[in-house]
């Protein structure tokens, strides 16, 4: 695994060469490799299909701009993840503050979580999904709006994203022990909204 | 270690995130307290249950957002043409001076690095004058499930540039137990987004050997989003029912699966038919009495089961 792992650093690392030379096949290549996780984290921490294109978009358009200034300081991942977790940061601040995008929508059969509604608008949800009671699901997106920006970027990270905690705080800009704290106080707001529940 | 440090560093502890010593310490604790193993239990439910939550990314926001990107970087790229200053000069750097010998050994090699790699590039893709063998494509050819276009300039006079993006089917065939194929099943079972593939991949290692195959038997049981699968997984576990990992994600399964035939297979596999004495471990008498009192539908299989079960052995349903 060790050396799949060496492997996989060196071509990626060919690759980043080849994208900072300015060949577009690999940079299409190095996005085709992260892009499903960076919209997959932007969309579920943002809840909406608008602001996760943006910051898809951003994110990219500002890898583009500056890997030619990238010089392997640390993993092209950690940079990456860096950039994707400030921009969510600042739109999750931004909407606290701004309360511009109210949670629930108003439908014909009354007020729908605005998630919810876009969930059911699609024709390729998974039945199962949608088997998912609807109290359980109200329990936690209360509890995840409960969390800070900051527990809610690093819990995504580590829960969902299966980032180690010393990657997380790499790219959050603070010490591992920091992230670890951010993380446990989210657990603990978790378990006290879902523990006893499930 | 008391009981309130373990299960407040239960989530910690399964994300593998305690040091050494205090997993261990944690470990010791939860082998003698049941208490804490019932939380452990509820800890791990809940993360179940939010993995279950997890919004998958629609297919078409992601292929919309390549191509926003895609335009928006080709906007970027001609605007950095326009403004571009460098150029390379071939004078500065061909006309080295004597003393700077290492330069001229720079140029000396990069000429020759120049030279082969046409080559190979000339070899590779046939870039030969002419007309070509194998690498046009007519009117019709183009298969639009595998290929698609994705951009088309002029690129020069009377000339035009296509650019395709093609995807190259390849076939592997070969026995169930070549090391290739079962890579490439365990990678279908796992990541294919066609549930009918994650199905039939998962039907086909189910009888394989190897804990690389359980494991993969119990991702599938726990995470993938399809009852189908799971049910398909839960058969091949059956053989490892008497695992410790697998016992504890038959559990898991039979707490919180939403599906009612899944729970009902989660139960049969843990507490098989018997024609003697029935012995259940205490921590599973306790799960079977969270599951006679979940909320669900009085004709669950699974909880009729569960309320016969601790029948059987004489056991309360609300005693603790």
């Amino acid at each position: 695994m060790a050396v799949q792992g060496a492997t996989q650093r060196v071509d990626e690392n060919a690759l980043i060469r080849a994208a900072q030379r300015g060949e577009p096949e690999a940079f299409e290549q190095l996005v085709r490799t992260y892009d499903q996780n960076v919209l997959r984290m932007a969309y579920n921490l943002l809840r909406s299909q608008e602001d996760a294109r943006d910051v898809y978009q951003e994110v990219f358009l500002r890898v583009y701009r500056n890997l030619p200034k990238f010089r392997f300081d640390c993993s092209f991942s950690t940079w990456l993840y860096r950039i994707v977790a400030n921009l969510c940061l600042d739109q999750i601040r931004k909407r606290k503050v701004r309360k511009e995008e109210g949670q629930s929508v108003d439908t014909a059969s009354g007020e729908v979580d605005r998630f919810q509604f876009l969930m059911e608008q699609r024709a390729d949800v998974d039945p199962q999904r949608q088997l998912l009671s609807v109290e359980v699901n109200q329990r936690i997106q209360a509890v995840l709006e409960q969390l800070t920006p900051r527990e809610r970027v690093v819990f995504e990270m580590r829960h969902f994203q299966g980032m180690r905690l010393r990657a997380i705080g790499e790219s959050l800009g603070v010490t591992e022990e920091a992230a670890k704290n951010c993380l446990f106080r989210a657990t603990q707001k978790m378990r006290a909204a879902l523990g006893d529940f499930l | 270690m008391t009981c309130h440090d373990v299960q407040t560093n239960l989530s910690l502890y399964l994300y593998g995130e305690l040091d050494f010593a205090r997993e261990e310490e944690l470990e010791q604790h939860l082998n003698e307290c049941a208490f804490c193993q019932s939380a452990l239990a509820r800890e791990k439910g809940w993360h179940t249950a939010l993995n279950s939550e997890r919004r998958d990314v629609p297919l078409d926001l992601l292929a919309g957002c390549r191509q926003s990107l895609r335009a928006a970087i080709a906007a970027e790229a001609g605007e950095r043409k326009r403004t571009s200053h460098f150029t390379f000069s071939w004078p500065k750097f061909a006309f080295v001076t004597p003393n700077r010998w290492s330069a001229q050994v720079a140029l000396g090699s990069f000429l020759v690095f120049i030279g082969f790699g046409c080559a190979r590039l000339i070899d590779r893709h046939d870039l030969t004058l002419g007309p070509r063998s194998g690498g046009t494509i007519s009117m019709g050819v183009l298969n639009p499930s595998t290929a698609h276009i994705r951009d088309v300039e002029q690129s020069g006079p009377g000339k035009v540039r296509i650019v395709i993006d093609q995807i190259d089917e390849q076939q592997f065939e070969g026995p169930l137990d070549d090391e290739k194929i079962r890579r490439l099943l365990l990678a279908a079972a796992r990541d294919s987004l066609d549930p009918g593939i994650r199905v039939d991949s998962v039907d086909l290692l189910k009888d394989q050997s190897g804990s690389d195959i359980r494991d993969a038997l119990l991702y599938s049981v726990q995470h993938d989003p399809n009852a189908g699968v799971r049910l398909k997984a839960l058969e091949g576990l059956r053989r490892f029912a008497a695992d410790t990992p697998t016992r504890s994600a038959l559990k898991v399964v039979l707490m919180h699966d939403q599906s009612p035939e899944v729970r009902s297979q989660a139960i049969d596999i843990l507490v098989p038919a018997h024609h003697q004495k029935l012995e259940l471990s205490p921590d599973l008498i306790d799960l079977l009495r969270g599951v006679v009192r979940s909320e669900r539908q009085s004709d669950d299989y699974a909880q009729a089961r569960a309320l016969e079960l601790l029948r059987e052995i004489n056991a309360s349903v609300d005693e603790y």
